[in-house]
């Protein structure tokens, strides 16, 4: 505490009216501002000053000051020095302190002299990622403000995380790595400056740099959501050597399982002939049946009363279907679960016909339709 | 637009012999699966077996047509705990060198409106007398998603390098 004659006049209410020195408290005076400086490392847009403080020679005694930015007056009190957060990257600012006792707050100092706010990088925003091929992928993106410091490198993570190299500086980033089959990925940028690290950008579009490749490909499925008396494939493309039908049926017949026959582009001719062999659980048979209208006899699905939830498997491949020099030769091979039996097939049959298989229909063959779930699905395989 | 599927998922070789092999973690992302094994069985006159998701309840059955050395027949095996793949009554031989062969396509195995469906075909050849070979259809009557198949025989043990490899077909 401070003591000063406060004033050489009359105190108001002193029983002689004598003048009086009395003891009173006084806030700081201006400081000065010694010195300011600016840490790196900081976040983007949370830059920090950190500013030194002399109490002047006169007034009350300073116990902490209060500093003050301009722009932005970003405030900050404590003892010297004081640490002013939250400055915005790449900005000028000066500052001003005032010291603080138990009576008030002093007056201002004048301004320091100017810092600029040194941080880590705004975040990138990224773009859309191309697959260049499959250890490449290009990944171009918007590069955020510097943060004060030039921005040196970046680089790129994925997800699922592998090692990635980034070359570049400017948009777009090449990278590279080892991508895993049939994956997909996504990827976040960050940038780099003698500050720090950015934090990440958004996460890209995903992209499968490594696709899985075959030469069995899925031409089309239909699964029944309600009951159909037929399934088609139509448009069967040439492209390829052979086709394979998967599918599992279900039929409506009064019995635990129902016929199933396939018919080639429509086709209800008498030129179908077909050998099979089956086994019923007990017995092993050996059946044959010849200019048939339907490629007959393919297997029994499961039907009405078996178990709900019951389904036969079968599998059709179909050679050398586009070529318009031979007879078409199927073969299936499939069967059935039913409640307390059931049945294994092997079917052989030929369509003589030279023409090329551009479609295909099932169908129960002993009337009804195919049950919901039933589903049969159509792939090819490349020559 | 016509997709490349007939995807490897995993694919197990044993360097000893091993009571079991297990593919666990089956992803349900594809429409059917196709198990291939290779394997041998220490104990002659054996099948193989699996089970799905390890469930051990009876709720297994086949029906199989096969040819075995001069002999042909057709066989059932109702609500039995585990699945025969590998012959009914016949399995493969212990020969060091002597391995048979399974195909098991699993239909609709992360569906979970129906009972699983299998159809499966092996051969099984050895120089202990028995010549092999079969068809099979089987169901497992649990709507469960298929995530794992042990493969296992039916006492004894699987022999050393034996194989197994999954495959998942999509349908697009």
């Amino acid at each position: 505490m401070s003591i000063r004659r406060a004033q050489d006049e009359r105190i108001e209410g002193t029983p002689d009216g004598l003048n009086a020195i009395t003891e009173i408290s006084d806030v700081p005076d201006a400081p000065s501002v010694s010195a300011v400086n600016a840490p790196s490392g900081r976040a983007y847009n949370n830059g920090s000053a950190t500013v030194t403080v002399t109490a002047a020679a006169t007034g009350g005694t300073p116990t902490s000051y209060a500093v003050t930015s301009s722009p932005g007056s970003y405030t900050a009190t404590s003892s010297s020095p004081v640490t002013v957060t939250g400055l915005q990257s790449q900005t000028a600012y000066t500052f001003t302190a005032q010291g603080i006792n138990t009576t008030g707050t002093g007056s201002a100092s004048s301004a320091s002299g100017s810092i600029t706010a040194s941080t880590i990088p705004q975040a990138p925003t990224i773009g859309t990622p191309t697959v260049t091929n499959t250890t490449t992928v290009s990944v171009p993106f918007t590069a955020g403000a510097t943060g004060g410091s030039a921005i040196t490198s970046y680089t790129t993570t994925s997800s699922p995380s592998i090692a990635l190299t980034t070359t570049g500086t400017s948009t777009p980033l090449t990278v590279t790595g080892t991508f895993a089959s049939d994956t997909s990925y996504t990827f976040t940028i960050t940038a780099t400056n003698a500050n720090g690290t950015s934090s990440a950008s958004s996460a890209s579009s995903s992209v499968n740099p490594n696709p899985f490749t075959s030469d069995y490909e899925s031409i089309a499925t239909v699964t029944l959501a309600t009951s159909s008396s037929t399934v088609t494939f139509s448009s069967i493309p040439s492209t390829y050597k052979y086709l394979q039908v998967r599918w599992i049926a279900r039929g409506t017949f009064g019995e635990a399982s129902v016929g199933q026959k396939a018919n080639f582009n429509s086709d209800a001719s008498s030129i179908y002939t077909t050998k099979l062999i089956r086994g019923d659980g007990s017995t092993f048979y050996v059946d044959e049946a010849s200019a048939g209208t339907a490629m007959a006899n393919i297997g029994r699905a499961s039907a009405s009363t078996a178990t709900s939830g019951m389904f036969a498997g079968f599998i059709m491949d179909i050679s050398d279907y586009a070529n318009t020099t031979k007879y078409k030769v199927a073969r299936c091979y499939g069967g059935s679960d039913r409640n307390g039996s059931g049945e294994i097939r092997i079917n052989s049959s030929m369509w003589m016909s030279t023409a090329a298989i551009s479609s295909i229909t099932f169908a129960p063959t002993d009337g009804g339709s195919y049950e919901q779930y039933t589903r049969f699905a159509l792939y090819g395989m490349k020559g | 637009m016509a997709t490349a599927t007939y995807v490897p998922i995993s694919s197990t070789s044993i360097g000893s012999a091993a009571a079991s092999i297990t593919l666990s973690s089956i992803p349900s992302t594809y429409t059917d699966l196709v198990l291939i094994s290779n394997v041998g069985l220490s104990i002659n006159n054996n099948s193989l077996y699996l089970q799905f998701n390890g469930d051990t309840s009876s709720l297994y059955s086949i029906t199989s047509f096969e040819a075995y050395n001069s002999s042909y027949d057709s066989y059932r095996l109702s609500t039995q705990t585990k699945m025969a793949v590998g012959g009914v009554n016949i399995g493969f031989s212990t020969g060091a060198n002597q391995f048979g062969m399974t195909t098991s396509n699993i239909f609709d195995y992360a569906n979970t409106s129906v009972f699983k469906t299998v159809i499966g075909r092996w051969n099984s050849l050895n120089d202990a007398g028995s010549k092999e070979t079969g068809a099979l259809t089987g169901i497992w009557r649990s709507t469960a998603a298929i995530t794992s198949i042990s493969l296992f025989s039916q006492s004894g043990n699987l022999s050393a390098n034996s194989d197994i490899a999954l495959y998942g077909i999509k349908a697009e």
